[in-house]
């Protein structure tokens, strides 16, 4: 054999091997985003369970003040119901954006009552729910995080094309809902605090 | 008939295929890591989860007295490595082989600001550190010439090292020693990506023994640094629960060879950076809360709580560096092109020529 043949089988060899060996690196890669996405949210499903696990409490807590807005209680305790229906990520994050909503409101009007402020197991119920809801604001961020560098490496090349033969499709982020974002209204049928 | 000049250039070009075929697969594995930082968003320490694959940015934070010399340097860091590398010679050349690994046995904080800290035992990580490491050579003859806390170092590890022998060899055949030295230090930033356990499962300090307490107690009397420190009401003399709480906060950190740095002049005389200099070129924020006290506070502030664990587990990507993730990023990206091409070119030249060597032989 000579030389030139054994060196042109050298480089047809190591291309070859470096094509697939490159190939299985972007096919596990993406795998390995796809699986993030999934392990992303997850971990807000904990945080998610956990606040829809303390919201009867904070409910039960604030329908013992007669006055209190039942509107929004119920408002809450319904979107809690739709959460846990909910068969799809972008449902329960709609779901999830509602309670957000409801709870904003059931801590904003509770401004008005002094004594449901000073009560012992509101404070308690409001401190562990902030503390939830940033924990849920930050693992919300690490999702769309995911999400985006999964869109971001299924569209581009070279992964696009393995992305392609696997059948890969575009995530949903985790959106805030436009309910969300504006504040909160409290100026709806306040009762008069006695 | 061939010459001895060429009989010798087709070991090399073995060496050389072998090496190739060698860097070809690394390159893989380097481009693999590259993507995974690529692909991992950082996570808050105080509400991200934990699990396999975390990656956190943060700042080294920990109390003066806790942290231990450099072997080589000198410096006072809160981790270090060495890399114990013995000269191999060949019939034309030489390498230097890496025989033994080196590490500093105490975990150190990292604070990112989210109100938790993260504990990391950096032992076994891949390290990647921006600039050369420390180094200092020695032949086998001179081993007990060696700096203080080098030597020192290698005695508390003796029984961990697998081929490095304090002894030395055969003085009929010295040999050629190396170490390299990579630390990490209070305040700098670093960039971590490895397996994060839950912080309820921090470690209980080391119970104080009877001994270490009466030594402590010794260093605590003798240093007028802490002696100050310790002297709660300020009345310029240690009283006896001061001087107890005193013994047992340095006793439970008692480290081997001791830091004195009072005039923030490097213990090290090898290094040309000081420690004034090093200690200016770090970002205050850290520095200025004056590390974890013995009184449970960061610089008057609250403790913050260990969220995460950090360690080498199996054999899982956990990796420490002080650069950024881009440039962690851009250099494993040309290191893994270069091994990628540069190894299958390396092992293809290298088979042509043993082809061609044995031209007659097929």
């Amino acid at each position: 054999m000579s030389v030139t043949t054994l060196a042109v089988l050298g480089v047809l060899l190591f291309g070859s091997a470096a094509v697939i060996g490159y190939l299985i690196t972007i096919y596990n890669g993406l795998i390995a985003l796809k699986e993030n996405i999934k392990k992303a949210w997850a971990n807000i499903d904990v945080i998610l369970k956990q606040r829809h696990d303390e919201l009867p409490k904070l409910v039960s807590v604030c329908e013992s003040y007669a006055e209190f807005e039942k509107g929004i209680l119920e408002r809450a305790m319904k979107a809690r119901e739709r959460y846990f229906s909910a068969d799809t990520v972008a449902k329960k994050a709609e779901a999830s954006a509602e309670v957000s909503g409801a709870i904003k409101s059931i801590f904003a009007l509770a401004e008005n009552y002094p004594q449901l402020k000073a009560n012992e197991n509101f404070m308690q119920l409001q401190t562990r729910i902030s503390h939830l809801e940033e924990s849920l604001a930050d693992r919300r961020e690490f999702y769309n995080d995911s999400v985006n560098n999964y869109n971001i490496r299924i569209q581009q090349l070279p992964d696009a094309i393995v992305a392609n033969f696997m059948s890969l499709k575009l995530e949903t982020m985790f959106s805030v809902a436009e309910e969300d974002r504006r504040d909160v209204d409290i100026k709806i049928r306040l009762p008069r605090f006695e | 008939m061939t010459s001895n000049r060429e009989g010798d250039l087709a070991v090399w070009a073995l060496m050389g295929a072998g090496m190739g075929v060698y860097w070809f697969f690394k390159g893989f594995r380097e481009l693999k890591v590259k993507r995974t930082i690529q692909d991992i968003p950082t996570s808050r320490i105080a509400t991200g989860a934990v699990g396999s694959l975390v990656e956190i940015k943060g700042a080294v934070v920990c109390e003066p007295d806790r942290l231990v010399p450099a072997p080589v340097s000198g410096f006072p860091c809160v981790f270090y490595s060495l890399e114990i590398q013995k000269l191999v010679r060949t019939k034309n050349s030489s390498y230097w082989k890496t025989i033994d690994w080196v590490y500093s046995d105490k975990g150190f904080h990292v604070d990112d600001g989210s109100g938790a800290d993260a504990l990391v035992y950096a032992e076994g990580a891949e390290i990647k550190r921006q600039g050369d490491p420390a180094e200092y050579r020695v032949n086998s003859s001179g081993l007990s010439s060696m700096p203080k806390g080098l030597l020192l170092a290698l005695t508390l590890n003796a029984r961990k090292l697998k081929s490095f022998k304090l002894s030395g060899s055969s003085w009929w055949r010295p040999e050629e020693y190396r170490f390299l030295e990579r630390c990490f230090y209070r305040g700098e930033t670093l960039y971590i990506l490895g397996n994060a356990d839950s912080g309820t499962k921090v470690e209980k300090r080391r119970k104080l023994s009877f001994k270490n307490f009466l030594a402590a107690r010794k260093i605590v009397e003798t240093d007028p640094a802490l002696r100050k420190r310790f002297d709660a009401n300020r009345d310029g003399v240690l009283d006896p629960e001061e001087l107890e709480r005193a013994a047992k906060t340095i006793g439970e950190q008692l480290q081997p060879g001791e830091i004195r740095d009072p005039a923030g002049q490097a213990p090290g005389g090898n290094a040309a950076m000081t420690l004034r200099d090093r200690r200016n070129a770090v970002p205050d924020s850290a520095l200025a809360r004056g590390g974890i006290g013995s009184n449970g506070t960061l610089g008057g502030e609250p403790l913050p709580r260990t969220k995460m664990i950090f360690r080498k587990q199996d054999a899982r990507t956990f990796i420490v560096s002080n650069m950024k993730e881009e440039q962690a990023v851009a250099s494993l990206g040309w290191s893994s092109s270069l091994k990628i091409f540069g190894g299958p070119a390396l092992a293809i030249a290298g088979m042509a020529y043993i082809a061609w060597f044995f031209r007659g032989v097929f």
